[in-house]
């Protein structure tokens, strides 16, 4: 028995099916994660390497070079870049999408293995490092402090991070630029020299004295007695009041020697929040826990916990992840909400029937549900991709039910009882309902194949539209005519009295169909003119291409600004500091839109592996700007960032910055966030530095000469000035010293050692000794530096080595093993492939040496990629849509009369994306692409039914008018319910709705055109073949007549 | 006793079978899918893409008396629909076991 029959004849088993779709959605909707974007699993792994001592040079040598070696022989390998900087060696190991990351890592692992006997001693072992979603902050908060900003660590750590961890779902929590306690000592090298001590002797001296050792037990009586020795400090007072040595019967103090203080760690950070000191606390979340939830509970006990502290520290969110995830659900699910109401409003209109509207629209939570339940199995989440799949899909899920109701509709008017009408008009539509389902279905599975960043996107659409249509087309067979059956009547034995609302919608359409006929007439009369007129727009519209701007992805106004301002490298931080106050004040008073401003200066010395991703040091600055929301201000971050970068350029001190827009410039957050700008790469390969530094530097003058190029940054530092200190290995042997010894009696003067840890209610504070500053202003001060030789007689540096000033190259890094510099920039006002023209056109003048090529990447190598990617695609698309079509009539001949309505619904697309000033795009495409399809679907129905009904022996010209004339309503609901689905998604603004802007654009722009030309240019090419046939046959009669 | 055969859409079976009930007849012989065109007017039921409709066949042998009230009752779903297509044919039968 068929679908349809058993779902009339057993109602409530179809409903009893539907309903427990419905449950099994909601509860699946329950249990999702939500997220922003698609699991993305970021094929990279990090390979870490300390070689401490080591300059840029050595590392690139000794440590980059042989693991490169060995890691570029992995398969799926994408690339392998690789930054080989003083002391650390970071490769990063780029894979295919789509390879098993637990493998690559295994096979990592091997190659490092391998590489390791290569590695020179001295070097640490290299620690692997897998990127993952998890790692990229939830949330981060600045906290405040006036009075108590030196007790802040303590205050945090008991307080607040044990509070946080303990939330389910956080990963970590850690504190980043917190001000550390310590008990500084700094020696007068004078003072130590009139005594004739060394500073090693102080160390040693504090450390001595600083013990608490058991010393075993005793017995006394009955009773048994630990014994213990306990000199450990019972205040930071203490340490002045040691004494170092005995100088005849006198003792020499620490106090004589040095100045003893109980403070806070002189570091190289200056971390403000709106001016005001503070440190800055990060929440990251487990892998797989939901975004949102946590952010909220960390919310609520961050709330609860503010409470108990002291009334001076105050907390502020920096950045929220939830907060744009959730922004941009909520738009997402408003857009849902109004499409649903548009669609609505469209089936009322057409059909002016509650009870056949109601049937309609019934399949759309059926179908639309049913995608969570594919999400949920799937271990996906609901998120922007997912949601806007939902709301592409709202609009086509009607159009099955629409079909079946429409016949069924009919054969109630011509008499037949609603549960017979129900069983047989659904059998005489329901191939034609599967087939024009198989084509849309055509087009989006594909999209589930698709690899690479671009799968991220195309994959959930396609997974959640096929999913959602093959429902519909279920609910249509079985859902549709089971209601039909029981709720609405048969005009003729219940003499149904049309309502006013009902009567007047059929005589408008009546009117309608009577002026669309007559159209039809005049076109099927003038078929020569109205062909020419039509091509001749569709290639006019071809020459828009080259004003349309193309991009990879839309950019996002996230409400996020990042500013990097770099200073000349050696420039005091209380200079940095100041120039930075300077800054956040001209910020807060000329922007008011800025709710917030974050400043960090320097870099935390424990944050090694922090560093490694991010360029940080006592002259480079770091803004983290957070506007309000996107509804309050009238200006983009786009606008706000441009107008900042002509204040920052009126800073005479500022050697070079970036203004990011969104936050994408940094590696983690860039493939995360999916906002902001587009970057835009220029690399430039080469070995020898000079040739290499010359040709992007004339590269780089060059771009910022031109118009649209904003930002350009070199990669490569410029040389930095060092003070290097040159052993004379002879003078030295001959005093029976090592240059290790050497080394480290500068290291401990300059840097400090740590003589002991002073403990405090079970916190431990480290006990440094070092030279003061007031002794280590200038390069002569380094070359008095005196400490002590094995034989005891005190040696000057400047006796055993020279003190030089050397150039060095901070860092080098490699891309596939080759010395790279890359030019990064942002764009303003120019698209990608715009700026790729610049640079091209410059490159032919410039005279590059041999051994140097240039390569243009970052988001225009995505680009170029994904465009590839499309037109793929799109030609893969229109074949299988060719094949479906081409089964489906039995013949070759419809489905390329079909075919014609492809090319103006690109017509149509282009002028919208023209008159609404948007850019061709990842998702511009993707709407192309679905696009076929969509205008496929209206052509189908139009050149079936004339098929119909010249079988039924209609002369040609009569049955294109009859035919367009009777199917007019069918496609124009179905467009519109598609056209003013998307209408939402088109024109609505909030955070993050510029990603989904082109599509809906595309969609409503490509359809429109295509249904209008289609419903008149696809009857004129039909007839023509049809009359084309016709005199064949003639002919072939004629010739048989003859024989 | 004659043979009554009716050829129907099979869109108006229901209320061909209330149509027997009425005239009191309960044996019967049928056709659940048959093909058939009119003879004037009216669209062919040939179950195919073109003619999506499909006949059904009812044969059943009847006494004299009944013929009347069951050919009324055909004339008057005819009356209402005469679109849908339905026709009845009598005819004599001369023995039965």
């Amino acid at each position: 028995m068929s679908l349809y029959s058993s779902s009339v004849k057993n109602p409530i088993t179809t409903f009893m099916i539907f309903i427990g779709v419905i449950v099994l959605g909601l509860y699946s909707l329950y249990h999702l994660a939500i997220d922003l974007m698609p699991d993305m699993d970021i094929p990279t792994v990090s390979v870490i390497t300390f070689y401490p001592g080591a300059s840029a040079e050595d590392i690139e040598v000794n440590v980059t070079k042989p693991l490169e070696n060995q890691l570029n022989a992995l398969q799926n390998l994408k690339r392998v870049t690789s930054q080989s900087k003083d002391n650390i060696s970071f490769i990063s190991v780029e894979f295919e999408y789509g390879t098993n990351m637990d493998e690559a890592s295994n096979n990592i692992r091997d190659a490092i293995s391998l590489a390791e006997k290569l590695l020179p001693d001295g070097c640490e072992k290299p620690s692997l490092f897998k990127f993952s979603s998890s790692m990229i902050p939830v949330v981060i908060y600045g906290i405040k402090a006036r009075e108590s900003y030196a007790a802040l660590e303590k205050i945090i750590d008991e307080q607040v991070v044990e509070r946080l961890s303990r939330i389910d779902g956080v990963g970590t929590v850690s504190i980043l630029a917190k001000p550390i306690r310590i008990v500084d000592v700094r020696v007068d090298p004078r003072r130590l020299d009139a005594y004739r001590l060394t500073l090693e002797q102080i160390s040693a001296a504090i450390g001595a004295e600083n013990i608490s050792l058991p010393a075993g037990r005793i017995e006394v009586g009955r009773m048994e007695f630990p014994v213990r020795t306990n000199g450990e400090f019972p205040s930071s007072e203490v340490v002045k009041n040691l004494v170092v040595a005995r100088n005849g019967d006198k003792l020499v103090y620490i106090r004589d020697v040095a100045t003893v203080k109980d403070t806070l760690k002189h570091v190289l950070v200056d971390e403000r929040i709106n001016g005001q000191v503070g440190v800055r606390l990060m929440v990251q979340k487990q892998t797989g826990a939901n975004t949102v939830k946590i952010a909220r509970l960390v919310r609520e006990r961050m709330a609860e916990l503010q409470k108990n502290l002291p009334h001076d520290v105050e907390v502020v969110p920096i950045l929220d992840t939830s907060e744009f995830i959730q922004s941009s659900i909520n738009n997402l699910t408003e857009t849902l909400l109004y499409a649903l109401l548009f669609v609505t409003l469209v089936v009322l209109v057409f059909l002016g029937r509650w009870r056949a509207t109601f049937i309609i629209l019934l399949t759309i939570p059926v179908s639309l549900i049913a995608a969570f339940i594919y999400l949920y199995l799937s271990h996906n989440s609901l998120n922007v991709v997912s949601l806007s799949a939902l709301a592409i899909a709202i609009g086509m899920v009607v159009d099955d039910a629409i079909v079946v109701l429409e016949n069924i509709t009919k054969h109630l008017e011509r008499g037949s009882s609603p549960m017979e009408a129900a069983v047989f008009a659904t059998r005489e539509v329901g191939l034609a309902v599967v087939a024009s389902t198989l084509v849309i279905v055509a087009v989006f599975f594909p999209l589930t194949l698709v690899g690479g960043i671009t799968g991220v996107f195309f994959r959930q659409l396609g997974w959640i539209v096929s999913i959602t249509i093959t429902v519909s087309v279920l609910a249509a067979l079985s859902l549709t005519p089971a209601l039909s059956s029981l709720i609405l009547k048969s005009n003729l034995y219940y003499q149904a009295r049309p309502n006013r609302f009902q009567a007047a919608v059929t005589r408008v359409w009546d009117k309608v169909d009577e002026l669309y006929a007559q159209l039809l007439q005049w076109a099927l009369r003038n078929k020569i003119k109205v062909l020419v007129s039509a091509f001749f727009i569709f290639f006019l519209s071809l020459m828009l291409v080259k004003y349309i701007g193309k991009e990879f992805t839309p950019a996002q106004d996230n409400g996020r600004i990042n500013i990097n301002m770099e200073l000349p490298q050696g420039i005091r931080i209380d200079e940095t500091r100041a120039l930075a106050r300077d800054f956040e004040n001209l910020v807060q008073k000329k922007y008011p839109e800025v709710r917030m401003i974050a400043t960090s200066i320097g870099t935390d010395e424990g944050g090694s592996l922090m560093s490694a991703f991010q360029k940080a040091g006592s002259y480079i600055i770091n803004f983290n700007i957070r506007l309000v929301s996107v509804e309050k201000r009238n200006r983009s971050i786009f606008e706000i960032s441009d107008s900042l970068r002509s204040d920052i350029s009126r800073y005479p001190q500022v050697s070079s910055f970036y203004v990011d827009p969104g936050g994408t410039r940094s590696a983690m957050s860039a493939a995360f966030s999916g906002g902001g700008g587009n970057n835009f790469d220029v690399k430039v390969f080469g070995y020898n530095i000079n040739e290499t530094n010359a040709i992007a530097h004339q590269l780089a003058d060059y771009m910022r000469s031109q118009p649209g190029f904003r930002d350009v940054t070199l990669s490569r530092d410029p040389e930095r000035l060092e003070l290097q200190v040159i052993p004379d290995r002879e003078k030295l042997a001959r005093l029976g010293l090592t240059t290790t010894q050497l080394a480290f009696a500068v290291r401990n003067r300059v840097l400090g050692s740590t003589a002991t840890k002073y403990r405090e209610e079970g916190i431990e504070y480290d006990v440094i000794v070092k030279y003061s500053d007031d002794h280590l202003k200038t390069v002569a001060d380094i070359e008095d530096i005196t400490f002590r030789s094995p034989t005891g007689a005190l040696i000057r540096v400047g006796d055993v080595a020279r003190v030089e000033q050397r150039f060095t190259t901070p860092n080098i890094e490699h891309e596939n093993k080759v010395r790279v510099v890359k030019i990064t920039t942002a764009l303003s006002g120019i698209d990608l492939g715009t700026a790729t023209n610049v640079v091209e056109r410059k490159l032919k003048t410039l005279e590059v040496p041999d051994g140097v090529f240039v390569e243009i990447g970052g988001a225009a190598k995505d680009m170029a990629d994904s465009f590839k990617d499309l037109g793929l695609l799109f030609v893969l698309i229109l074949i299988l849509t060719y094949l479906v079509m081409a089964s489906q009539f039995e013949s070759l001949r419809e489905p390329f009369v079909i075919m014609f309505s492809v090319p103006f619904a690109i017509t149509g697309v282009l002028l919208a994306l023209f008159f609404t000033k948007t850019t061709l795009s990842l998702i511009s495409g993707i709407g192309i692409i679905m696009l076929i399809g969509i205008a496929v679907k209206n052509s189908i129905v139009l050149v079936d039914f004339t098929n119909l009904l010249v079988e039924r022996g209609y002369p040609v010209f009569q049955a294109v008018v009859e035919g367009g004339k009777s199917r007019l309503r069918p496609i124009l609901m179905t467009s519109f319910t598609t056209l003013l689905g998307m209408l939402p998604l088109a024109v609505f603004k909030g955070e993050g709705s510029e990603t989904w802007q082109p599509l809906g654009i595309t969609i409503i722009g490509g359809l429109f055109f295509s249904m209008v030309i289609s419903l008149i240019i696809v009857p004129i090419i039909y007839s023509l073949f049809a009359q084309a046939r016709a005199r064949r046959e003639e002919k072939r009669q004629a010739m048989l007549a003859k024989a | 006793m004659k043979a009554v055969f009716i050829a129907y859409n099979q869109a108006i079976s229901e209320k061909v079978d209330q149509a027997l009930k009425n005239a009191g007849i309960r044996g019967f012989s049928k056709w659940q899918d048959m093909m058939g065109a009119g003879s004037h007017n009216g669209e062919p039921h040939l179950g195919t893409h073109t003619w999506p409709a499909l006949n059904s066949g009812l044969l059943t042998i009847v006494d004299d008396a009944k013929v009347e009230p069951l050919l009324m009752e055909v004339k008057k779903i005819n009356q209402v629909a005469e679109s849908q297509g339905i026709h009845a044919f009598v005819w004599n039968i001369e023995q039965m076991v």
